[in-house]
């Protein structure tokens, strides 16, 4: 039976960043399924422009599709919308994420150098990523491998590093592949390993998204289909995706991937890790949306083996991919109701490339965001 | 009350002034106050959120003044189109007075704004260890407000009552712009005429209620559910009676009809066997953690016609059987894509004849009927489903539905118990017209010009 629309029930409200931050019910995912209703329309009454200027009050992380009776999901019906009319913002950003070898190091080295107030006013938050991806000071571990059991001995295993750790902080890729070792798995080399699609898919750009998957999915069969290990809850949100995505996989490997695309978090869990003498008595966390509630692999994990998390309490840090250009006051407003509902005051970790870059760039004064990997001992 | 199909730009001046950065206009920004869950569409002219009492009283002077409709309105969750405005008028939106503003653990009172979504209302009060029950199935989309003037129920209302039973008190701008306070916080008051509860299920044709007060219970230490299947529907219903006999009030008490029932067993993943069960009750009784497992004793043992039992002591044990519970309104859309939902309320001694009634009604008018709902205070849901598309079958499902609130209201019940009358029942199934006559005159009293939500309820 085809899937119906939406019956209004307002469930989405309480779990929407948006509605949360700005209470008024025409940015409410359900307002957006209308919209999008009513825009699609042949003739319709709306007009285009403010009808996407409207949408664009999303920071696409799927909690409405998650509690809706009918699982509909604006994020899903916006990059389609995106699509129908791509704009500057489409093409920028497939640039963005497209040239990231050359332009990310340039961004990360130019971004401390060029005025602020020279920028254009949508360009801003991004100079602000820019600033944040330098990385921060090392700290000693929190947290070590306990035994010398070898609990993944004979996986073979490829780690999935993501763009961001790919091109700005390498060293979590080599720390995560240093640990699966350490457990005794067969780390493969991840050469071929571009972008997982999603950030494309989600900005309207499905074809660029489906090529990115393509050529991910060809690197994996020709490794013979292992376990795909991520470290970032974004890529694996998008890497599970694809089964969805037309002509990526058939459907004998759609199940394989589903069940062997895996947060590195589940395979450490084997092991048995220790607090480290210099960790906190507490730290704050910072769950990625892309885990959905209840659902985060990497708290649970951290939890069990480092006593003191502290979980925020706002819903999204306002990253969002392309909602840093499509709407940066939106971004910049969701990731200062995302530090206020955490203790700037202890260290912050979290588990998704983007979420640490996005919180990294709008910290009060003196707070730090990490990637949990920063603080285990590999 | 002659209709203005535009607002002048001197009324968007003066909206302007009173809702500084609150009032919309675009068509695109209003359209999702165009319509609520009833999904009937309106005419809005425009929506306005305040943030203070001070700026209703000034919009409901000049509405008031210039004869311009006000419908009010909460999260839009409304069932029977009472926040549709179907006449062009003003949609006055709480989502921005949505503030608890006290919680007295002394009193056993709660202070709050009516844009206050109810499901987050609750855990507040859980918080400090205190209970408000009503527990509408809209709890996690809708506002208290809301709750407030439709007199939600839900399942908890067989043993702690319904929305009316915990409003204490509320503050009322009434049209013309003064503000008024009926009842308060003593949790009892005998002075003057109950008007904090003719507020509810008013269906916001009063007044803007711009504050609440509301009882507060201590929270139950524990709850426990039993889950028990039977041959058939009559021996659901049938043993309904004998739980309360034992003298057992339960929390909560629901009833599984049959047609859900198979559907489910084809679905497979049911807890009970599938080839004995085909309908079910799930019972919650709560209280102590002392007396509870004797409690439970005694409920399963009221149920001696039941083919199957389970038990949950505790949330975690209790989650998986009320999982089965909330399956019910995704998989009756398996039947048809669309649904008439109904709220019909039976004498719980008529339970049976009801159901009995319903089915023969499906039969006459050859529709799919699926039963379920709060049998513990006799408001059986029935759902008729059906494709729009099919305009032959679309007017058998309309005349069915009639028909199930033309029974209820023949066995000494009522046609709605939770959703309201609004644009989509006919009051005079129910009451007569000299009664309907006395409410228009009370709506009088408050609404000389009838600007608030017109053509609804009454």
């Amino acid at each position: 039976m085809a899937k119906r629309g939406c019956t209004q029930c307002g469930n989405c409200f309480n779990v929407c960043p948006v509605f949360s931050l700005i209470r008024r019910e025409e940015v409410s995912p359900k307002a957006k399924h209308g919209l999008m209703d009513e825009g699609w329309k042949e003739n319709s009454r709306l007009n285009w422009t403010s009808m996407l200027r409207l949408a664009n009050f999303c920071a696409s992380c799927g909690r409405c599709a998650n509690i809706c009776p009918r699982h509909l999901s604006v994020p899903e019906r916006l990059n389609q919308t995106r699509a129908r009319r791509p704009g500057w913002q489409q093409r920028f950003w497939k640039l963005w994420i497209g040239g990231r070898k050359v332009f990310w190091p340039a961004a990360k080295y130019a971004a401390p150098l060029w005025p602020h107030s020279l920028l254009p006013e949508k360009l801003g938050c991004m100079q602000n990523s820019a600033l944040a991806m330098k990385e921060p000071a090392k700290t000693a571990p929190w947290l070590k491998l306990a035994d010398a059991s070898r609990p993944l001995e004979g996986l073979s295993i490829v780690l999935f590093g993501g763009c961001t750790a790919e091109r700005l902080r390498p060293a979590w890729i080599e720390k995560a592949s240093a640990l699966l070792a350490r457990l005794g798995a067969n780390v493969l080399s991840a050469k071929g390993f571009g972008c997982c699609g999603g950030t494309f898919n989600h900005a309207g750009l499905p074809e660029a998204a489906s090529k990115a998957a393509s050529a991910n999915a060809e690197v994996w069969r020709t490794l013979g289909r292992p376990i795909v290990a991520t470290i970032c809850a974004s890529c694996l949100h998008g890497l599970k995706d694809y089964p969805h995505l037309e002509g990526v996989l058939s459907e004998a490997e759609a199940a394989d991937w589903t069940a062997k695309v895996v947060p590195l978090s589940s395979l450490l869990k084997k092991a048995s890790f220790e607090a480290c003498a210099g960790a906190p008595a507490t730290y704050a966390y910072h769950s990625p949306c892309h885990w959905l509630p209840g659902k985060d692999e990497d708290m649970a994990w951290l939890k069990s083996v480092l006593p003191g998390l502290r979980k925020g309490s706002a819903l999204c840090c306002g990253f969002g991919g392309v909602l840093q250009i499509m709407n940066p006051e939106l971004s910049r407003d969701l990731a200062t109701k995302c530090w206020d509902g955490l203790d700037a005051r202890a260290e912050v970790l979290t588990g998704c490339s983007g979420c640490t870059l996005q919180l990294a760039s709008h910290a009060p004064e003196g707070a730090r965001v990490r990637h949990w990997l920063d603080v285990v001992d590999a | 009350m002659p209709a203005i199909a535009k607002l002048s730009d001197e009324d968007v001046k003066f909206l302007e002034t009173v809702f500084p950065g609150a009032l919309i206009t675009k068509p695109e920004e209003l359209n999702v106050y165009v319509s609520d869950a009833s999904l009937q569409s309106g005419s809005p002219l425009c929506c306005v959120l305040p943030e203070r009492v001070e700026q209703v009283q000034a919009l409901f002077a000049w509405a008031d003044e210039k004869r311009i409709p006000i419908y009010v309105r909460g999260r839009g969750t409304n069932l029977v189109g009472d926040c549709v405005a179907f006449k062009p008028g003003i949609v006055v939106s709480t989502a921005r007075m949505d503030h608890i503003l006290e919680i007295n653990k002394g009193d056993f009172v709660a202070v709050v704004e009516p844009g206050v979504n109810t499901a987050q209302f609750q855990a507040a009060c859980e918080a400090q260890g205190l209970y408000y029950p009503p527990d509408p199935a809209s709890v996690k989309g809708s506002s208290i407000g809301g709750n407030v003037v439709t007199c939600a129920g839900g399942m908890r209302a067989v043993k702690y009552g319904v929305t009316r039973d915990f409003v204490l008190g509320c503050e009322v701008v009434l049209p013309g712009g003064d503000l008024v306070k009926f009842g308060g916080r003593a949790h009892k008051n005998v002075v003057g005429l109950d008007l904090a509860r003719l507020m509810v299920g008013s269906e916001g044709t009063l007044g803007f209620i711009s504050k609440l007060y509301l009882k507060l219970i201590p929270k139950p230490e524990a709850s426990a559910t039993v889950m028990a299947g039977f041959g058939s529907y009559q021996e659901a219903l049938g043993a309904v009676g004998g739980v309360f006999d034992k003298g057992i009030l339960p929390c909560t008490m629901e009833y599984i009809g049959e047609r859900i029932v198979k559907l489910m067993n084809e679905q497979g993943n049911v807890p009970w066997p599938a080839d004995k069960v085909r309908s079910v009750l799930l019972i919650q009784v709560d209280g102590s953690r002392e007396t509870l497992p004797i409690e439970m004793r005694r409920l399963e043992e009221s149920l001696p016609t039941a083919v199957w039992t389970t038990r949950g002591l505790g949330k975690d044990e209790e989650e998986p059987l009320w999982e089965i519970r909330r399956r019910i309104n995704p998989v009756v859309f398996a039947l048809a894509p669309n649904k008439h939902g109904d709220d019909a309320v039976v004498p719980r001694g008529s339970l049976v004849k009801a159901v009995d009634e319903f089915v023969r009604i499906s039969k006459e008018y050859n529709v799919i009927m699926v039963t379920y709902g709060h049998v513990g205070d006799g408001n059986i849901h029935v759902n008729v489903l059906y494709n729009a598309e099919d305009p032959d079958e679309k007017r058998r499902a309309d005349e069915a539905i009639h028909a199930v609130s033309r029974a209820a209201v023949a066995m000494g019940g009522s046609e709605s118990g939770e959703h309201g009358i609004g644009v989509v029942k006919d009051v005079l199934l129910q009451i007569s017209r000299r009664e309907r006559d006395l409410m228009r005159q009370v709506k009088a009293c408050f609404d000389p010009h009838g600007i608030m939500n017109p053509g609804k309820g009454y």
